[in-house]
Protein backbone atom coordinates (compact mmCIF):
# COMPACT_ATOMS: atom_id res chain seq x y z
CA UNK A 1 0.00 0.00 0.00
CA UNK A 2 1.37 3.42 -0.89
CA UNK A 3 1.72 5.47 2.27
CA UNK A 4 -0.12 8.76 2.29
CA UNK A 5 1.97 11.84 1.82
CA UNK A 6 2.20 13.69 5.09
CA UNK A 7 -0.32 16.44 5.41
CA UNK A 8 0.87 20.00 5.49
CA UNK A 9 -0.02 20.16 9.16
CA UNK A 10 2.17 17.14 9.93
CA UNK A 11 5.20 18.74 8.29
CA UNK A 12 4.55 21.89 10.27
CA UNK A 13 4.26 19.83 13.45
CA UNK A 14 7.53 18.03 12.79
CA UNK A 15 9.46 21.21 12.10
CA UNK A 16 7.86 22.78 15.17
CA UNK A 17 9.10 19.82 17.22
CA UNK A 18 12.64 20.24 15.87
CA UNK A 19 12.51 23.98 16.48
CA UNK A 20 11.49 23.24 20.06
CA UNK A 21 14.41 20.82 20.50
CA UNK A 22 16.74 23.43 18.99
CA UNK A 23 15.51 25.97 21.53
CA UNK A 24 16.20 23.42 24.30
CA UNK A 25 19.77 23.00 23.04
CA UNK A 26 20.27 26.77 23.11
CA UNK A 27 19.13 26.76 26.74
CA UNK A 28 21.45 23.82 27.43
CA UNK A 29 24.36 25.79 25.96
CA UNK A 30 23.80 28.32 28.72
CA UNK A 31 23.77 25.56 31.33
CA UNK A 32 20.05 24.75 31.75
CA UNK A 33 20.03 21.13 32.96
CA UNK A 34 16.27 20.65 32.77
CA UNK A 35 16.24 21.81 29.16
CA UNK A 36 19.18 19.53 28.39
CA UNK A 37 17.47 16.52 29.95
CA UNK A 38 14.31 17.30 27.98
CA UNK A 39 16.34 17.62 24.78
CA UNK A 40 18.13 14.29 25.21
CA UNK A 41 14.85 12.55 26.09
CA UNK A 42 13.18 14.14 23.11
CA UNK A 43 15.91 12.92 20.75
CA UNK A 44 15.88 9.33 22.04
CA UNK A 45 13.11 7.83 19.84
CA UNK A 46 14.44 9.61 16.75
CA UNK A 47 18.02 8.46 17.35
CA UNK A 48 16.94 4.90 18.05
CA UNK A 49 15.02 4.79 14.76
CA UNK A 50 17.91 6.36 12.86
CA UNK A 51 20.46 3.90 14.24
CA UNK A 52 18.18 0.88 13.90
CA UNK A 53 18.10 1.45 10.13
CA UNK A 54 21.81 0.62 9.96
CA UNK A 55 22.44 -1.72 12.89
CA UNK A 56 20.60 -4.87 13.78
CA UNK A 57 21.74 -5.96 17.24
CA UNK A 58 19.88 -4.34 20.11
CA UNK A 59 23.10 -3.87 22.10
CA UNK A 60 24.86 -2.18 19.14
CA UNK A 61 21.93 0.16 18.67
CA UNK A 62 21.98 1.09 22.33
CA UNK A 63 25.76 1.59 22.44
CA UNK A 64 25.64 3.75 19.31
CA UNK A 65 22.86 5.94 20.67
CA UNK A 66 24.99 6.47 23.78
CA UNK A 67 28.03 7.34 21.61
CA UNK A 68 25.85 9.92 19.84
CA UNK A 69 24.83 11.41 23.19
CA UNK A 70 28.49 11.66 24.24
CA UNK A 71 29.33 13.42 20.95
CA UNK A 72 26.45 15.85 21.28
CA UNK A 73 27.62 16.59 24.80
CA UNK A 74 31.23 17.18 23.71
CA UNK A 75 30.46 19.54 20.83
CA UNK A 76 27.22 21.15 21.96
CA UNK A 77 28.91 24.55 21.57
CA UNK A 78 29.03 24.06 17.78
CA UNK A 79 25.24 24.35 17.39
CA UNK A 80 24.20 27.62 15.79
CA UNK A 81 20.63 28.68 16.81
CA UNK A 82 20.13 30.27 13.39
CA UNK A 83 20.44 26.89 11.71
CA UNK A 84 18.15 23.85 11.85
CA UNK A 85 18.91 21.24 14.49
CA UNK A 86 18.13 18.11 12.51
CA UNK A 87 21.09 18.26 10.07
CA UNK A 88 23.37 18.99 13.03
CA UNK A 89 22.13 15.89 14.85
CA UNK A 90 22.20 13.79 11.68
CA UNK A 91 25.88 14.45 10.92
CA UNK A 92 26.88 13.48 14.46
CA UNK A 93 24.68 10.38 14.37
CA UNK A 94 26.04 9.28 10.99
CA UNK A 95 29.63 9.55 12.23
CA UNK A 96 28.95 7.41 15.31
CA UNK A 97 27.03 4.83 13.24
CA UNK A 98 29.96 4.67 10.82
CA UNK A 99 32.38 4.23 13.74
CA UNK A 100 30.29 1.41 15.13
CA UNK A 101 30.04 -0.33 11.75
CA UNK A 102 33.81 -0.01 11.25
CA UNK A 103 34.41 -1.53 14.66
CA UNK A 104 31.98 -4.36 13.95
CA UNK A 105 33.70 -5.11 10.62
CA UNK A 106 37.08 -5.15 12.34
CA UNK A 107 35.75 -7.49 14.99
CA UNK A 108 34.20 -9.72 12.38
CA UNK A 109 37.57 -9.92 10.61
CA UNK A 110 39.33 -11.40 13.62
CA UNK A 111 36.57 -13.05 15.64
CA UNK A 112 33.79 -15.45 14.92
CA UNK A 113 30.92 -13.52 16.48
CA UNK A 114 28.21 -15.30 18.39
CA UNK A 115 24.98 -14.85 16.54
CA UNK A 116 22.15 -13.10 18.32
CA UNK A 117 20.42 -16.48 18.79
CA UNK A 118 23.59 -18.13 20.06
CA UNK A 119 21.89 -19.68 23.05
CA UNK A 120 19.31 -21.31 20.83
CA UNK A 121 21.88 -22.58 18.38
CA UNK A 122 24.09 -24.06 21.05
CA UNK A 123 21.40 -25.69 23.06
CA UNK A 124 19.83 -26.58 19.75
CA UNK A 125 22.37 -29.29 19.09
CA UNK A 126 20.83 -31.06 22.05
CA UNK A 127 17.41 -29.52 22.05
CA UNK A 128 16.85 -30.08 18.35
CA UNK A 129 18.23 -33.58 18.70
CA UNK A 130 15.72 -34.36 21.43
CA UNK A 131 12.91 -33.00 19.37
CA UNK A 132 14.08 -34.90 16.32
CA UNK A 133 14.34 -38.06 18.38
CA UNK A 134 10.86 -37.56 19.68
CA UNK A 135 9.64 -37.03 16.12
CA UNK A 136 11.38 -40.21 15.16
CA UNK A 137 9.87 -42.02 18.11
CA UNK A 138 6.42 -40.99 16.98
CA UNK A 139 7.22 -42.23 13.51
CA UNK A 140 8.54 -45.48 14.96
CA UNK A 141 5.38 -45.97 16.98
CA UNK A 142 3.29 -45.25 13.92
CA UNK A 143 5.32 -47.72 11.89
CA UNK A 144 5.05 -50.38 14.60
CA UNK A 145 1.27 -49.93 14.63
CA UNK A 146 1.22 -50.81 10.96
CA UNK A 147 3.15 -54.10 11.36
CA UNK A 148 1.34 -57.44 11.20
CA UNK A 149 0.23 -58.54 14.72
CA UNK A 150 2.93 -61.26 15.15
CA UNK A 151 5.79 -58.93 14.21
CA UNK A 152 4.30 -56.13 16.28
CA UNK A 153 4.15 -58.35 19.35
CA UNK A 154 7.66 -59.70 18.81
CA UNK A 155 9.28 -56.30 18.42
CA UNK A 156 7.26 -54.91 21.32
CA UNK A 157 8.56 -57.59 23.64
CA UNK A 158 12.17 -57.81 22.45
CA UNK A 159 13.08 -54.25 21.35
CA UNK A 160 10.66 -52.07 23.27
CA UNK A 161 10.31 -53.96 26.57
CA UNK A 162 13.81 -55.43 26.26
CA UNK A 163 12.99 -59.10 26.98
CA UNK A 164 15.38 -61.82 25.89
CA UNK A 165 14.41 -64.08 23.00
CA UNK A 166 13.74 -66.91 25.45
CA UNK A 167 11.45 -64.77 27.67
CA UNK A 168 9.63 -63.49 24.61
CA UNK A 169 9.25 -67.03 23.31
CA UNK A 170 7.87 -68.14 26.67
CA UNK A 171 5.47 -65.18 26.74
CA UNK A 172 4.07 -65.84 23.25
CA UNK A 173 4.28 -69.61 23.21
CA UNK A 174 6.39 -69.52 20.06
CA UNK A 175 9.83 -71.01 19.49
CA UNK A 176 12.84 -68.74 19.98
CA UNK A 177 13.61 -69.08 16.28
CA UNK A 178 10.11 -67.92 15.34
CA UNK A 179 10.39 -64.88 17.63
CA UNK A 180 13.82 -64.09 16.20
CA UNK A 181 12.47 -64.30 12.67
CA UNK A 182 9.50 -62.07 13.52
CA UNK A 183 11.81 -59.46 15.08
CA UNK A 184 14.09 -59.63 12.06
CA UNK A 185 11.21 -59.13 9.62
CA UNK A 186 9.73 -56.37 11.76
CA UNK A 187 13.04 -54.47 11.85
CA UNK A 188 13.39 -54.85 8.11
CA UNK A 189 9.88 -53.48 7.57
CA UNK A 190 10.47 -50.60 10.00
CA UNK A 191 13.76 -49.72 8.37
CA UNK A 192 12.00 -49.56 5.01
CA UNK A 193 9.14 -47.38 6.27
CA UNK A 194 11.32 -45.01 8.38
CA UNK A 195 14.04 -44.83 5.74
CA UNK A 196 11.51 -43.44 3.29
CA UNK A 197 10.41 -40.83 5.79
CA UNK A 198 13.96 -39.81 6.61
CA UNK A 199 14.84 -39.43 2.96
CA UNK A 200 12.48 -36.48 2.79
CA UNK A 201 14.12 -34.69 5.70
CA UNK A 202 17.79 -35.28 5.04
CA UNK A 203 18.32 -32.34 2.72
CA UNK A 204 18.09 -30.07 5.75
CA UNK A 205 21.33 -31.58 6.96
CA UNK A 206 23.77 -30.27 9.54
CA UNK A 207 25.99 -27.28 8.96
CA UNK A 208 25.18 -24.03 10.71
CA UNK A 209 25.06 -20.56 9.23
CA UNK A 210 28.35 -19.04 8.09
CA UNK B 1 12.73 -6.85 28.74
CA UNK B 2 15.81 -5.95 26.67
CA UNK B 3 14.23 -2.62 25.80
CA UNK B 4 13.68 -1.78 29.42
CA UNK B 5 17.31 -2.50 30.24
CA UNK B 6 18.45 -0.32 27.35
CA UNK B 7 16.18 2.51 28.25
CA UNK B 8 17.67 2.31 31.74
CA UNK B 9 21.17 2.68 30.29
CA UNK B 10 20.12 5.63 28.15
CA UNK B 11 18.32 7.20 31.14
CA UNK B 12 21.42 6.80 33.26
CA UNK B 13 23.61 8.43 30.58
CA UNK B 14 21.16 11.30 30.14
CA UNK B 15 21.22 11.87 33.90
CA UNK B 16 25.04 11.75 33.96
CA UNK B 17 25.40 14.16 31.04
CA UNK B 18 22.88 16.57 32.52
CA UNK B 19 24.74 16.47 35.84
CA UNK B 20 27.96 17.24 33.96
CA UNK B 21 26.43 20.15 32.02
CA UNK B 22 28.38 23.40 32.13
CA UNK B 23 27.58 26.58 30.23
CA UNK B 24 29.53 26.76 26.96
CA UNK B 25 30.53 29.58 24.64
CA UNK B 26 28.80 29.14 21.34
CA UNK B 27 31.16 29.20 18.37
CA UNK B 28 31.08 32.32 16.21
CA UNK B 29 29.97 31.91 12.61
CA UNK B 30 32.35 30.07 10.24
CA UNK B 31 32.88 33.30 8.27
CA UNK B 32 33.97 35.20 11.37
CA UNK B 33 36.20 32.34 12.55
CA UNK B 34 37.83 32.04 9.11
CA UNK B 35 38.49 35.78 9.11
CA UNK B 36 40.07 35.49 12.55
CA UNK B 37 42.34 32.69 11.47
CA UNK B 38 43.33 34.43 8.21
CA UNK B 39 44.19 37.48 10.31
CA UNK B 40 46.41 35.32 12.51
CA UNK B 41 48.05 33.88 9.38
CA UNK B 42 48.83 37.39 8.15
CA UNK B 43 50.25 38.34 11.56
CA UNK B 44 52.48 35.25 11.64
CA UNK B 45 53.73 36.07 8.15
CA UNK B 46 54.35 39.69 9.16
CA UNK B 47 56.31 38.44 12.18
CA UNK B 48 58.33 36.20 9.88
CA UNK B 49 59.15 39.16 7.63
CA UNK B 50 60.31 41.16 10.66
CA UNK B 51 62.40 38.24 11.98
CA UNK B 52 63.87 37.78 8.52
CA UNK B 53 64.95 41.40 8.53
CA UNK B 54 62.66 42.61 5.77
CA UNK B 55 61.16 41.51 2.51
CA UNK B 56 63.26 40.09 -0.29
CA UNK B 57 65.09 42.92 -2.04
CA UNK B 58 63.82 42.06 -5.51
CA UNK B 59 60.14 42.08 -4.51
CA UNK B 60 59.08 45.22 -6.34
CA UNK B 61 60.36 44.22 -9.77
CA UNK B 62 59.13 40.65 -9.21
CA UNK B 63 55.58 41.80 -8.50
CA UNK B 64 55.52 43.16 -12.03
CA UNK B 65 56.21 39.74 -13.53
CA UNK B 66 53.01 37.77 -14.18
CA UNK B 67 54.39 34.45 -12.88
CA UNK B 68 55.38 35.81 -9.51
CA UNK B 69 52.28 37.91 -8.94
CA UNK B 70 50.04 35.06 -10.07
CA UNK B 71 51.81 32.68 -7.70
CA UNK B 72 51.44 35.08 -4.80
CA UNK B 73 47.76 35.58 -5.61
CA UNK B 74 47.21 31.82 -6.00
CA UNK B 75 48.67 31.04 -2.56
CA UNK B 76 46.55 33.75 -0.94
CA UNK B 77 43.36 32.60 -2.70
CA UNK B 78 44.07 28.96 -1.77
CA UNK B 79 44.78 29.93 1.83
CA UNK B 80 41.55 31.90 2.15
CA UNK B 81 39.30 29.38 0.39
CA UNK B 82 40.65 26.41 2.30
CA UNK B 83 40.35 28.31 5.59
CA UNK B 84 36.67 28.94 4.80
CA UNK B 85 36.24 25.27 3.91
CA UNK B 86 37.87 24.14 7.17
CA UNK B 87 35.64 26.30 9.35
CA UNK B 88 32.53 25.25 7.42
CA UNK B 89 33.01 21.48 7.27
CA UNK B 90 34.19 21.23 10.88
CA UNK B 91 30.68 22.23 12.01
CA UNK B 92 27.97 19.54 12.03
CA UNK B 93 25.02 20.46 9.86
CA UNK B 94 27.10 22.23 7.22
CA UNK B 95 27.42 20.44 3.91
CA UNK B 96 30.59 18.41 3.47
CA UNK B 97 30.69 19.61 -0.14
CA UNK B 98 32.22 22.86 1.13
CA UNK B 99 35.40 20.78 1.08
CA UNK B 100 35.75 21.40 -2.69
CA UNK B 101 35.77 25.18 -2.23
CA UNK B 102 39.57 25.59 -2.46
CA UNK B 103 39.89 23.57 -5.68
CA UNK B 104 40.07 26.64 -8.00
CA UNK B 105 42.84 28.11 -5.84
CA UNK B 106 44.73 24.82 -5.77
CA UNK B 107 44.51 24.46 -9.56
CA UNK B 108 45.78 28.01 -10.04
CA UNK B 109 48.58 27.54 -7.49
CA UNK B 110 49.74 24.24 -8.95
CA UNK B 111 49.63 25.43 -12.52
CA UNK B 112 51.61 28.59 -11.78
CA UNK B 113 54.12 26.73 -9.59
CA UNK B 114 54.30 23.95 -12.16
CA UNK B 115 54.86 26.52 -14.90
CA UNK B 116 57.67 28.03 -12.79
CA UNK B 117 59.31 24.63 -12.44
CA UNK B 118 58.87 23.96 -16.14
CA UNK B 119 60.45 27.24 -17.18
CA UNK B 120 63.32 26.67 -14.71
CA UNK B 121 63.83 23.32 -16.33
CA UNK B 122 63.78 24.84 -19.81
CA UNK B 123 66.30 27.45 -18.70
CA UNK B 124 68.62 25.35 -16.54
CA UNK B 125 67.86 21.72 -17.28
CA UNK B 126 67.39 19.19 -14.43
CA UNK B 127 69.41 21.40 -12.08
CA UNK B 128 66.48 23.83 -12.07
CA UNK B 129 64.31 21.28 -10.27
CA UNK B 130 66.65 20.68 -7.36
CA UNK B 131 65.97 22.17 -3.98
CA UNK B 132 68.56 24.78 -3.16
CA UNK B 133 69.25 26.42 0.22
CA UNK B 134 66.99 23.78 1.65
CA UNK B 135 67.96 24.04 5.33
CA UNK B 136 67.36 27.77 5.53
CA UNK B 137 64.21 27.42 3.51
CA UNK B 138 62.91 24.56 5.63
CA UNK B 139 63.49 26.57 8.80
CA UNK B 140 61.21 29.32 7.49
CA UNK B 141 58.57 26.84 6.39
CA UNK B 142 58.47 25.37 9.90
CA UNK B 143 58.60 28.80 11.56
CA UNK B 144 55.45 29.88 9.72
CA UNK B 145 53.58 26.58 9.48
CA UNK B 146 53.98 25.32 13.01
CA UNK B 147 52.27 28.19 14.87
CA UNK B 148 49.58 28.36 12.18
CA UNK B 149 48.84 24.62 12.40
CA UNK B 150 48.72 24.72 16.19
CA UNK B 151 46.28 27.64 16.26
CA UNK B 152 44.08 25.98 13.65
CA UNK B 153 44.20 22.66 15.50
CA UNK B 154 42.97 24.32 18.68
CA UNK B 155 40.26 26.24 16.81
CA UNK B 156 38.75 23.22 15.04
CA UNK B 157 39.53 20.44 17.52
CA UNK B 158 35.79 19.69 17.81
CA UNK B 159 35.99 18.39 14.22
CA UNK B 160 37.59 15.26 15.67
CA UNK B 161 34.04 14.18 16.55
CA UNK B 162 32.73 14.46 13.01
CA UNK B 163 35.15 14.96 10.10
CA UNK B 164 38.76 14.59 11.28
CA UNK B 165 40.26 13.54 7.92
CA UNK B 166 38.91 16.28 5.62
CA UNK B 167 39.47 18.91 8.33
CA UNK B 168 43.09 17.85 8.68
CA UNK B 169 43.73 17.86 4.91
CA UNK B 170 42.08 21.24 4.32
CA UNK B 171 43.70 22.73 7.41
CA UNK B 172 47.13 21.68 6.21
CA UNK B 173 46.33 23.02 2.74
CA UNK B 174 45.45 26.41 4.18
CA UNK B 175 48.55 26.42 6.38
CA UNK B 176 50.73 25.38 3.42
CA UNK B 177 49.24 28.08 1.20
CA UNK B 178 49.87 30.85 3.74
CA UNK B 179 53.37 29.51 4.41
CA UNK B 180 53.98 29.68 0.65
CA UNK B 181 52.77 33.28 0.62
CA UNK B 182 55.22 34.11 3.39
CA UNK B 183 58.10 32.21 1.82
CA UNK B 184 57.63 33.89 -1.54
CA UNK B 185 57.86 37.28 0.18
CA UNK B 186 61.09 36.31 1.96
CA UNK B 187 62.98 33.87 -0.11
CA UNK B 188 64.61 33.96 -3.47
CA UNK B 189 63.34 30.53 -4.34
CA UNK B 190 60.03 29.32 -5.56
CA UNK B 191 59.29 27.07 -2.62
CA UNK B 192 55.76 25.94 -3.47
CA UNK B 193 56.79 22.43 -4.36
CA UNK B 194 58.87 21.97 -1.25
CA UNK B 195 56.09 23.33 0.94
CA UNK B 196 53.54 21.03 -0.65
CA UNK B 197 55.83 18.03 -0.23
CA UNK B 198 56.41 18.74 3.46
CA UNK B 199 52.79 19.52 4.31
CA UNK B 200 51.52 16.65 2.21
CA UNK B 201 53.97 14.39 4.03
CA UNK B 202 52.77 15.62 7.42
CA UNK B 203 49.14 15.00 6.46
CA UNK B 204 50.00 11.53 5.18
CA UNK B 205 51.80 10.66 8.42
CA UNK B 206 48.95 11.93 10.62
CA UNK B 207 46.26 10.20 8.56
CA UNK B 208 48.35 7.03 8.47
CA UNK B 209 48.71 7.03 12.26
CA UNK B 210 45.00 7.51 12.76
CA UNK B 211 44.23 4.78 10.19
CA UNK B 212 46.47 2.47 12.22
CA UNK B 213 44.14 3.10 15.14
CA UNK B 214 46.38 5.52 17.01
CA UNK B 215 43.75 7.87 18.41
CA UNK B 216 45.38 11.15 17.41
CA UNK B 217 42.21 12.80 16.32
CA UNK B 218 39.68 10.49 17.78
CA UNK B 219 37.73 11.52 20.85
CA UNK B 220 39.04 9.69 23.88
CA UNK B 221 35.66 8.69 25.18
CA UNK B 222 34.96 6.67 22.07
CA UNK B 223 38.30 5.10 21.29
CA UNK B 224 37.97 2.16 23.64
Amino acid sequence: MVPDLPEQTEITEISAAWAELGALLVLAQSGDRAAYTALLHGLLPYLRRLVARRLARAQDIDDTVQDIYLSIHAIRHTYDPDRPLQPWVNVIAERRIADRLRRLYRQRAREAPLPEDASETFAASDANMTSEVSLDMRAVHRAIEQLPPGQRQAIGLVKVQGLSLREAAARTGQSEGAVKLSVHRALKALRRVLGQENGNRDDAGPGGPE
Amino acid sequence: MMDEKMTDQAEQLIADLAADLQPVHRLATPLWRSATWIGIALLVNAAAVILHGGLRPDLMPLLKTPTYSMLLAATIVTGILSALAVFLISIPGRSRYWAVLPIPGVILWFSVAGYGCFSDWLRMGPAGLQFGHSVDCFTWIVAISLPLSLVLFVMVRHAAWIRPGPTLILGMLSTAAFAATGLSLLHDLDTSMMIMVWHGGAVAVLLGLSALGIPLFRPKALSD
